[in-house]
């Protein structure tokens, strides 16, 4: 037989509201937490082969045994025929590198352009974790990532491992 | 307003968990940071990517939200590159989901190297495994590239109880 309990809330039995790791409903698979931040500060990303901050982030997850699932959108724009390449780190644990992310050599001129990446990492803590971007043009022209008014997105998806 | 206070909340009889109107169900994602070639056709047909993201749904009815992202993909030859979603349900042939024309998202007809992003929703009709998977081909025969080299993709399914 079914069995079904209608209440207007849930509270924990010392009264404070939970959290879904809380209650024990935390199984793979599951969304404990969802934010969205943004980076709006123009960053000039030289010609160098050598990676420069590009914007930070700060999450504080809810449980110590997650994934992260980023969706990361980064407007940049080129002065000509430019490439960029980018790594995000979280934790100032391992360095994802994505090169080209954002490639325009096929087009003359300025170009603004919209990066997509869909950036993913483990994790097992519940302090502040910190994901940064880095980013360089490597040999190629100055790129400006939040060219003007435009502003990069991160949404994070923390999911029960 | 009644309010229930609880420590644990442990479903009774498998498969049926907490079933709130609005709420997200499960999560799944098919993620690779870095691609090792191209993922690439020359075919005119809608040829299978390899990219697959499973998921088995809690309750028919439940929607799925489909989240493709792919850092770069390429129109090598200057042909026009065609990405179609594709959906398998319970081990059954792959088809193109309902309402999916040729050119859900793509490159047209010029040497571009580009983002693709792809959105979409199914309604579940029972709890069999759905299975997405984008397909891909060149609209007049030269090489298209899903994914170029080095490139990220991310195929993410999220269940949403009705």
């Amino acid at each position: 037989m079914t069995s079904i309990i209608k209440v207007d809330a849930i509270q924990k039995a010392n009264g404070t509201t939970p959290t879904a790791s809380g209650l024990g409903i935390d199984v793979s698979g599951n969304l404990l937490n969802a934010g969205m931040y943004s980076a709006m500060s123009q960053v000039n990303i030289s010609s160098s082969t050598s990676y420069a901050s590009a914007w930070t982030i700060n999450y504080t997850p809810v449980s110590s045994n997650s994934v992260l699932y980023f969706f990361i959108s980064t407007p940049a724009l080129s002065e000509a025929s430019n490439r960029m390449d980018m790594k995000l780190n979280w934790r100032s644990g391992a360095d994802t590198e994505y090169l080209t992310p954002m490639d325009s050599s096929s087009i003359q001129g300025w170009n603004q352009y919209t990066m997509f990446i869909p950036y993913q990492v483990g994790n097992s803590a519940t302090t502040q974790g910190t994901l940064t971007c880095t980013a360089r043009s490597n040999g190629e022209g100055i790129v400006y990532v939040n060219y003007s008014y435009a502003g990069t997105r991160i949404i994070v998806h923390e999911v029960a491992a | 307003m009644s309010t229930l206070y609880v420590d644990d909340i442990v479903e009774k009889t498998s498969n049926h968990g907490v079933q709130i109107p609005g709420h997200i169900v499960q999560v799944t994602r098919t993620y690779l940071a870095s691609q090792s070639g191209y993922i690439s056709t020359a075919s005119t047909s809608f040829a299978a990517s390899g990219i697959i993201a499973t998921l088995t749904p809690a309750k028919a009815g439940n929607i799925i939200l489909v989240d493709l992202c792919i850092s770069m993909a390429d129109a090598a030859a200057a042909d026009t590159l065609n990405i179609r979603m594709y959906q398998s349900i319970g081990g059954a042939s792959y088809t193109g989901m309902a309402g999916s024309a040729d050119y859900q998202c793509g490159i047209q007809s010029a040497i571009r190297w580009t983002p693709q992003v792809f959105q979409g929703k199914y309604t579940t009709t029972n709890t069999s495994s759905v299975a997405f998977q984008p397909y891909f081909k060149s609209s007049a025969g030269g090489t298209v590239r899903l994914v170029h080299d080095s490139s990220a993709y991310g195929l993410t399914l999220t269940e949403i109880a009705q």
